[in-house]
């Protein structure tokens, strides 16, 4: 009974103080029990929905520390925008690249075959799903995708970013682990190259679903010339608070880039045109990114 | 004896719905693709897209009047080399890759990446389902 009393004072007294009502919460300890009571978060800048996903148990993949990462990096699918993140995750699991070494090379087999890599899952950790302009379909979602701590696929294998002292130190210390489920996991030296790391692992991929460059023979799903396409405020705003809600979690991510900052692609199309829109937004909500 | 000769004929059937994509049915879908986008062939529509991507991009008609503002071209001539294509791990899908000719046209920036066409089989025929942006 006592700690039922407790939650609630507790709880109506930090609602008050989140609308300005209060300045203070009043000491509560007289009524405290002698246990742990709940953290009760802050209000989320935007709602993540979770799924599962079906996996590839023979792909490997790589575990990092979260705190690795400091980049989000903006993809865009290039997909209708009404594909589901299940429909990015089988797309996917279908796809092969190829292993490369610390210099972004293929690695070959003793026959001179480049050795298969199958994909483990989605290889972005967060999927978007909003409607373009004038449009109202698909309903707005975020829905997580490949877990944080396994490094995701998707700036291109080839790519090394420089790593800074902390993630020089949580390299050194093995942190970064490559494997396959139920088997072992061990340092790749092919992750790493004279103190830069692959890009991958030092960012998470944000996609939105959908496709906003230009029509042409390389892109037929793509926006006529006559009619741009660029993302909707209500895409940017939830670009801008999922990156927010990231940074308040794990303040290492402090930069947002966008696919062809890394690799040569058309990708993110337009959207690259509204980072800084993206990071005003998020500083409206309390964020600072590079 | 009959039975033996069924079960070889649905063997041998069954072979043949499973025969894996040859490069040549591959390269003969990107010569049309290239017919509808470069050249303005939109007669072949139906032949080159899937019926998924004809819809998402607002029926035949619609997409053919988009195809028509592209710029026309008469110089594509695909060659062997110009199409790479690997299975799906798990499902009856293809990702194909098309080299692009070096004309100044395509150097443009938004032409720089090499697209990964989506390739699905509809009807026992292969069609182009779009195309998908992923780095590994």
């Amino acid at each position: 009974m006592k700690l039922i009393a407790a939650l609630f004072l507790f709880t109506t007294f930090s609602l008050h103080a989140e609308d300005g009502s209060f300045c203070s919460v009043p000491d509560l300890s007289s009524f405290l029990p002698n246990v742990e009571l709940p953290v009760i978060p802050g209000e989320d800048l935007i709602e993540v929905k979770k799924i599962d996903y079906k996996r590839n148990k023979d792909a490997s993949f790589c575990t990092r520390p979260v705190d690795m990462v400091d980049t989000i990096v903006i993809h865009h699918s290039e997909t209708p925008p009404t594909n589901t993140a299940l429909d990015m995750n089988a797309y996917h699991l279908n796809r092969v690249s190829y292993k490369t070494n610390d210099a972004g090379k293929f690695i070959r087999d003793a026959r001179g075959r480049k050795i298969r890599d199958p994909w483990y899952m989605v290889g972005y950790s967060y999927v978007v799903n909003s409607a373009y302009a004038g449009n109202t379909l698909p309903i707005p979602v975020v829905t997580e995708g490949r877990p944080l701590d396994i490094v995701g696929s998707h700036a291109g294998s080839a790519a090394f970013t420089k790593m800074d002292e902390d993630q020089k130190k949580m390299w050194a210390d093995g942190k970064i682990q490559c494997g396959k489920e139920g088997g072992p996991f061990k340092t790749d030296p092919n992750q790493e190259s004279d103190g830069n790391i692959k890009a991958n692992i030092s960012s998470i991929g944000v996609v939105v679903v959908g496709n906003y460059a230009v029509k042409s023979s390389s892109n037929p799903n793509g926006y006529p010339r006559t009619k741009p396409r660029n993302p909707t405020l209500q895409t940017v705003d939830m670009l801008a608070r999922l990156a927010c809600q990231l940074q308040k979690q794990y303040p290492r991510m402090k930069t947002i880039k966008w696919h062809n900052f890394y690799t040569a692609t058309s990708c993110p199309g337009n959207l690259k045109n509204h980072v800084g829109q993206m990071k005003a937004l998020a500083k409206g909500y309390g964020c600072e990114f590079n | 004896m009959r039975i033996q000769l069924i079960a070889l004929a649905f063997f041998m059937s069954a072979q043949v719905l499973a025969a894996p994509v040859q490069e040549k049915e591959m390269k003969e879908l990107f010569v049309k693709y290239y017919q509808v986008m470069e050249q303005h062939k939109v007669e072949l529509i139906d032949d080159v897209f899937s019926k998924k991507f004809i819809t998402d991009n607002g029926g035949k008609e619609a997409f053919a009047k988009d195809v028509k503002e592209l710029p026309k071209s008469s110089e594509k001539v695909l060659k062997d080399k110009d199409v790479t294509f690997t299975k799906g791990v798990m499902d009856e899908i293809y990702f194909a890759k098309i080299k692009q000719p070096a004309s100044a046209e395509k150097k443009k920036a938004a032409d720089v990446h090499t697209p990964e066409f989506i390739v699905v089989v509809e009807d026992g025929k292969l069609k182009i389902q779009g195309t998908l942006s992923d780095g590994d």
